[in-house]
Order: structure tokens, then sequence, then C-alpha cells
């Protein structure tokens, strides 16, 4: 067989193997296609890809996702200055916050900003949420970009996988109980994808391959796990079986695990920076629930008196309440983030917080 | 190391660059097979490599000594060096807490020693009396480390029928990974060299290697001497026919323990575990998934031990052939395990006179077989009771002289495939019912099994949903393995159904193969 036989057969056995596989993977182990449009921010970390808009498609549901110019998951576009008697509120947080595998309609975002409108209250919510951010990255948005929007309240989620993110993006670390910045940027993958993205090609492949979608959770999955397993031994941050591990010098507390410990000031931090901007300060709690397993609160990673520092909201109460009548909250067969329910509780949640709080009935009384 | 493991394949291609570059060099390639299949088997617990090397020098030395030949000094300093620095180098990692297995093997040589002087001096036989050591050395250790505690049980419950009440001997040991594979491969030298079937080696090295050879090593196929040992002797042709061939062998067998076996597992312990809660349905869906899932994880370990042996240019026996189409029992026990089948068969059933005798001795021998195989299986009365069932439908079948009609029925293809079609069903149902004596803890969970099926009878569950995606591609390929007498259909089929054969089982293991590396059912036996 002549050198350009052998070339165009195997070139069409490459294109016939791909064809296959990708109908392997719809007809027996369909995939999501969540594909993360995210780019490089001006401050070193991750931004949504400014006036993007694509579709996140998964065996439960097809969402519609539209960023703006600002890089912020709405149809709206905000200036920095606030109207007077407005109450902005400014949230952080990852792919939970930024309504993954719901409508912007149905994210906890817009529901928040709609019930306390409804309620009298004329807020504005900024959704400055982008996937994959952990409590690191949320306290490098509020300071750098947050901030420009003069928030009135200032919101991070918290999920038990920030323990996690926070080690891997390596922006902050503890000197003697100290937060210091450590380095300046965090962008995994940025640049490739900035690369590939030039492309129609590969556009397209991200938005329609099932095939292309299961081959990169895989490898993500398993190169976060190396990058996690790797930082934390390089640097012993979380001691093994830390939980039965006592310190040494105050033999009655027990030692805190690094990654916990690194969160927790993180949280503070980004507490003590919104009051200095004259900012009140909110974490929302993000249950978590993995299929067939009983749901547990994120806040259950942190230490029990972190509620006396910062005030959380949790919606584990409602959640239980609810599943336990046999109520969805979850995809279960997507990537597992709330359903409309999931995010109409949480937004109810957060907002009779709000409405039955000092603070936001002063805010209002107050003269502007 | 699994072959199912990430570990195994890096050891693997480790290997076989090592094994490809010394091609014309077959020593250094024998040693390099002892090497890495003790650093295979090492891999579970270095100390059990002491019991191989017990099994080799023992075999080793008898097998010469049934032959009729002397031993030099030079192979008994070899044997007794070779056992010595081996026990060393097992025991190294763990030495402190180890030092009474080396203890334990200089008594080994010293009791050896004497029985060779023994037997040298004071018997006429000594063929026969160096196979009896070859023997008794080899159930030894299987009798210690397997059936130690189950004897020790059943008898203290025995006494207890009487009133006696006795202390059960309980020995703290793990079973040895293999270790009932590699001492019937080992059995089955000494007796060939008794039989004058074969001639014993004078080379230690080839026959360490012959023992320990890693893709059949802890689950088989049990090979025999005369096949597996001159292979050692040979040059072996590594060329790219069986590479290819041996590495899609492997493949179809890492598709039917990861996809299959492994994602059946999880249904078949549910069901098992609890089966007084589930329904009948339930109950029988549960049967049929350990059904499957006991074949493709045995079959599948066979099939990628012969695939990874055959890319290193040896040949190692077909141990599985379409077992779930056999028509009767006895063709049952021709396709499945059939390394096992043919060494009870030879090694057990015929020296016990086969079907030479009466009709009743015939039926009895039978019996007798199939228990002891049960027995070899696993120290547990379900085992035995699997033999016995066994054993029952074999001697059932005989008494309906199936077999014989079978081959002497006239040729009428369509009345004989339907024929066919009806005593597969039926023997397929009976051998799903002796999976439950295997699978179940306890004959107390076989008895609540078969009433839970027969109390409101009922087929439907939401278990076959589950059960059928994964099976259903498999039946496709069996069938069409059935019908083109082909087993390799990853490798020897036409070039359509071939490469989309292999873009399935590729697909499936990339995609579908359950989490985690799961241990393969056999390494238990």
């Amino acid at each position: 067989m002549s050198t350009f036989k052998k070339t165009i057969l195997i070139i069409s056995l490459i294109f016939y193997s791909l064809i296959f596989a990708e109908y392997f993977v719809r007809i027996f182990s369909p995939e999501k296609i969540m594909p993360r449009y995210v780019t490089s921010a001006p401050y070193g970390i991750r931004g949504n890809i400014p006036n993007s808009t694509y579709w996140h498609t998964t065996p439960d549901t097809r969402a519609h996702m539209r960023i703006n110019s600002a890089g912020i998951r709405s149809d709206k576009e905000y200036s920095y200055t606030k109207k007077p008697r407005q109450c902005r509120i400014v949230i952080f947080g990852d792919s939970f916050f930024m309504g993954y595998e719901v409508s912007l309609e149905d994210s906890f975002a817009y529901l928040l900003e709609n019930e306390l409108n409804i309620r009298g209250y004329p807020c504005e919510v900024i959704n400055l949420a982008v996937s994959g951010f952990g409590t690191a990255e949320m306290l490098v948005a509020l300071q750098e970009e947050g901030k420009k929007y003069q928030p009135d309240l200032v919101i991070f989620q918290w999920h038990e996988s920030d323990l996690d993110e926070n080690i891997r993006s390596n922006l902050y670390s503890l000197n003697k109980d100290t937060l210091v910045r450590k380095n300046n940027k965090y962008l995994p993958g940025i640049k490739t994808r900035d690369w590939l993205m030039q492309f129609s090609v590969y556009r397209f492949i991200i938005e329609n391959s099932q095939l292309y979608s299961a081959l990169r959770e895989s490898a993500a999955t398993k190169i976060k796990r190396f990058l996690a397993k790797n930082t934390s031994n390089s640097q012993s941050r979380t001691p093994p079986h830390s939980d039965n591990i006592v310190d040494a010098t105050h033999s009655t507390k027990p030692l805190v695990p690094y990654n916990i410990k690194l969160a927790v000031k993180l949280l503070l931090s980004a507490k003590n920076y919104s009051s200095s901007i004259n900012a009140k300060f909110m974490v929302v709690d993000v249950p978590v629930k993995w299929k067939n397993q009983e749901m547990y609160s994120s806040l259950s990673k942190l230490p029990k008196d972190i509620g006396s520092d910062l005030s959380i909201v949790t919606p584990i109460n409602k959640f239980k309440q609810l599943e336990s009548n046999n109520n969805l909250l979850y995809y279960e067969n997507g990537a597992g983030h709330w359903n409309v329910l999931g995010n109409k509780i949480v937004a109810d949640q957060v907002t009779s917080t709000l409405i039955n709080s000092d603070w936001l009935n002063s805010f209002y009384a107050m003269p502007q | 190391m699994l072959f199912n493991s990430f570990h195994f394949f890096i050891f693997f291609g480790f290997f076989f660059f090592l094994y490809y570059l010394s091609r014309n060099h077959l020593r250094i390639q024998n040693s390099l097979i002892l090497i890495g299949s003790y650093i295979f088997y090492g891999s579970w617990d270095e100390r059990f490599l002491v019991l191989i090397i017990v099994s080799t020098v023992t075999d080793y030395v008898t097998g010469l000594r049934i032959s009729g030949e002397k031993l030099t000094r030079q192979q008994i300093m070899r044997a007794t060096i070779f056992m010595l620095v081996g026990t060393l180098i097992a025991i190294l990692p763990t030495f402190a807490e180890s030092l009474w297995i080396l203890g334990s093997v200089v008594c080994f040589l010293f009791v050896a020693i004497l029985i060779v002087c023994s037997i040298d001096k004071f018997t006429l036989n000594h063929r026969k009396w160096y196979l009896f050591v070859s023997i008794c050395v080899n159930l030894g250790l299987l009798g210690v480390f397997k059936y130690t505690n189950f004897f020790s049980a059943s008898l203290v419950d025995f006494a207890n029928v009487f009133g006696w009440h006795l202390d059960q001997i309980t020995l703290n040991v793990i079973l040895p990974v293999g270790i009932s594979f590699y001492t019937f491969q080992t059995m089955s030298y000494s007796i060939d060299i008794y039989r004058g079937k074969m001639k014993p080696t004078h080379n230690l090295l080839e026959m360490a290697s012959f023992v320990a050879f890693f893709p059949q090593l802890v689950a088989g196929p049990i090979e025999r001497a005369s096949h597996l040992l001159p292979q050692f002797f040979k040059s072996r042709q590594l060329n790219k026919s069986d590479f290819t061939s041996g590495l899609w062998l492997f493949i179809w067998g890492l598709y039917k323990k990861v996809v299959i076996a492994d994602n059946l597992a999880p249904i078949a312990d549910r069901v098992f575990s609890n089966p007084e809660t589930m329904t009948s349905g339930d109950l029988i869906a549960g049967l049929i998934a350990f059904t499957f899932q006991i074949y493709c994880d045995f079959s599948g370990y066979s099939d990628m031990a012969r695939g990874s042996a055959r890319m290193l240019g040896f040949d190692i026996m077909l141990n599985f052939k379409l077992p779930y189409f056999s028509r009767t029992p006895s063709e049952f026990w021709q396709r499945w395990h059939i390394s096992l089948s043919s060494w009870l068969r030879d090694y057990l059933y015929i020296p016990l006179g086969g079907n030479r005798g009466t009709t009743f001795r015939t039926y009895r021998n039978l019996t007798l077989t199939m228990v002891l195989g049960g027995l070899w299986h696993g120290a547990n009365w379900t085992f035995i009771a699997w033999g016995a069932y066994q054993g029952f439908i074999l001697v059932l079948y005989r008494l309906l002289a199936i077999d014989n009609w079978l081959h002497s029925r006239p040729t009428n293809n369509i009345i004989n495939k339907l024929q066919d079609i009806l005593l597969i069903s039926i023997m397929f149902i009976l051998i799903v019912i002796g999976w439950l004596f295997f699978r179940a803890d306890s004959l107390t969970v076989v008895a609540s099994f078969l009433s839970g099926i027969f109390y409101d009878f009922q087929i439907s569950s939401k278990l076959w949903h589950d059960i059928m995606f994964y099976l259903s591609p498999l039946i496709i390929f069996q069938l069409i393995q059935h019908y083109k007498n082909e087993l390799e259909l990853l490798y020897n089929t036409h070039y359509i159904l071939k490469i989309n054969a292999r873009l399935f089982a590729l697909c499936s293991i990339i995609f579908l193969a359950s989490s985690g590396e799961q241990q393969f059912i056999y390494f238990d036996f």
C-alpha cells in the first residue's frame, strides 16, 4: 500500500473512531456539556469572558448562559456608581452562585434581587461569581473589582470544595497564623484555553461534543486530585488524620488542619475588608449532596465557633425538610448544582434573613 | 498488583522493554521473568514469596529424584542458596518480625535433608516416596494456609453434636494469593515425571520461572509443566502478530473484568448481603448478576493472563470456551475453568478409577472429584455443597445418557438446533442454581434465598435495567463468538466487525469501567 493510501486510511480510521466514540458516549454514558467560558481578568485571576453566550446541556436540563460586557452573568450592564437610596449587594461564589444548570431567571442572584424588590426593598444584586472560584479568588475579586461597585452588602458563598481550591490556587498562605498574599496570579490552563477559543472548531466542539466533555471532565478530575495532593504534600498543609492530632503545646486543644485555618482566615479577611469599605459581610452555606448519600452542611468542615465571628446563612434545615418530602434540590444527572427549587429556597432564606435584620431596615430608614 | 491497575501497566511496560532488549539472550529473559514475577507477587505481601520458593525447590529436588537421577553437589548447593537467599530477600522489609520465617526455612532444610537421606537409605521404591514428599509439601502448604481454620471449626461443630466441647485451634493467617493455583501446578510437574510423561529439569532458574510465571501465577490457568516448562528453554519469537493478538486478548479480558464484572458486583453484593429484604424478582436478578460477574471476572483474568503471556512469546492453555453455551454438565466442565477440570480429571478422577469400574464406582468417582473440586475453591461448606451439586447433575445426566444421545442423534439441522437451544437453556438454569451455593456465605443464606425466590414468585425487578445495560453487549458478542466459533473476536474476524468490536471494547473501558480497582474473585481461592 502506498504511503498516500496509508495516510488516508489512518486519517479515516481516526475520524471514524472519534465519531464512534462520540455516539458511544451519547448512547451509553450521556455526559453533560458545560463549557467554561473563562479568561484572565485584569487582576490575575479567572473571569467570565465578556459578552459571551453559550449553552449548558445536561441530561437534566438546558440553560442559556449570557455574560455582559463586564463578565457578569446578567442581561443588564452595571455602572460602578450606584443610584441614591439603592442597596447594592455584590455576591461572590463559584458555579452555584453563577447559576450553572439553571436559566438566568432561576439563578440565586436574580431571584434574590427579585424577592427583595417585590418586598419593597429596591436592592440591586451584582453577581461576580465565576465557576471554579475558591474563597481566595473571591477575596481577590472583592478587593480588585467588587469594591468598585460600592457594595452595601458583600455575600460570599461557602462550599466545602473551597478548602481544596484555596490550597490549589496558592494565592494566599499563612505565616504564623497571619494571612499573607503569596502569588499575584492564578490562571490554570487559561493561556491554552484563550488560544483554543480563537478557533470556531474548538468552540463548536466544547459546546456540542459529549466525548470531549467526558474526556475533559475525567482529565480535570485527575489533574485536580494530583495538584491538591502535591501542594498539600509539599507544604505539609493537611496533616493526615488531623482530626485525631492534638496540638502538643496546648494538649487540650485539637490541632486545626491548615486548609481549614486558611479558609477561616480568608473569610475573616473578607469580612474585615468589607467593613473597611463600609459594607456588611455575609456567608451563605452550600449544603453538599452526593448521589445516594445524606446531605450535609459545608459549615460542618469549619470550626463550630465560626458563627460568632461571621454572619452565616444556611439553608440546610429547609433543604433536609424538603428532601424528606421527596423534593429534589440538586440536579442528580448533571453536574450536581442547585435546581430551580434549590436556588429559590436559598434566595428565600437570604431574603428573609435580610428583611428580618436590623441592618436592611435601618439602611432604608436612614436618610441618604 | 492487579492486572486492572495503573501499577501493572507501568510494571508491564517497563518489564516488556527490558524483555525485548534481551530477546537474543534466553537466560537473561528467564532471569527477568523470575525477578519480574517475584516483584509482581511480592507486591501483595513479599513474605509469601517464601512459600513459592519452598514449593519450587521441593519439586525441583523431588522431580530429579523421582526420575531416578542423583543430585549433584552443585544442584544441592544451588537449591539451598536459592532457598536461603530468596527467603532473606523476602523477609528483608519486615526483618525483625519475620525472623521466625528464616528459622522455619532452615528447619525445613534440615528436615528435608533428613528425609532425603532416610528415603535413600531405608526405602526400595524411592520414586514413590519422593512423589509422596512433593504432594505432602504442596498439600501441606495448602492445608495449613487455607484449610486449618475450616477443618478446626468443623471438628468443633461436629464434636458439639455429640456433646463434646473442644477448643478450636485458629491460625491467624491471611490466605496467600494464588496458593491453590501454583501448588496444583507444581504437583502436576512431579506427578507427570512419576508417570514418565516428562523429564525433570536440571535448571533451577527455569523451574523457578515456570512456577512463578507472573501472567498466570495468582489465578491460573493452572498450566501443565509438560506444556509450559519447555517454552522456557526455547528461544521465544517476539513477533508483531503475537504481540497484537495478545494485546487485544488482554483488552478483551480487561473489558469483561472492569466493565461487566465490576459493575455487576455491587448489584450481586446488595442482593446477597440482605436476601430476606429482597423480592423474588430481585433475588433472581441478583443471582443472574453474579452468574455473569463470576464468568467475566474469572474468564477476564484468564484472557488477560493469556494475552500478556502471548505478548511475551508464551502460549498458555485456554481456560474458558463460552461455558454458558454448554448443553450438558460434562460439556460445561470442558468449557469452564478447563485447566482445573482437566487437572482434576487427570490427577484425581482417573487415579480414583475413572469410569473403568462399575457404574456405581463411576458415579462415586465423579461425585468425589467434584466435591474435592468444590473444596479447592474455598474452605467453606457452601463450596462443598456446590461441588456435590455439580457431581449430582453430572451423575443425573449420565443416568439419562444425554451425552450419548447427543453424539448419536441423527443429523437434522433445524431440529438439532432447537434441541440444543432447549438443552442450553436447561443447563443455564442448573448452572445459575449452582452459583447460588457458590456465592452464598452459608447454607442458611442458600435456604432463605431459595424460599425467597419461590415465595410469591415473580421475575420483574428494578435491577434488570442495570444488569441488562452491561450484559446486552456481552450477549451479542458471545452469540457472534458462538456462531462464528471464534473466541478472539477482536483479532480473528472480518475487519469491519473487528474495528467496531475493538472500538466498543475500548470505549466501554474508558467510559463505563467501574471506578476503583477491584480484586478478582478467584484471588481468594
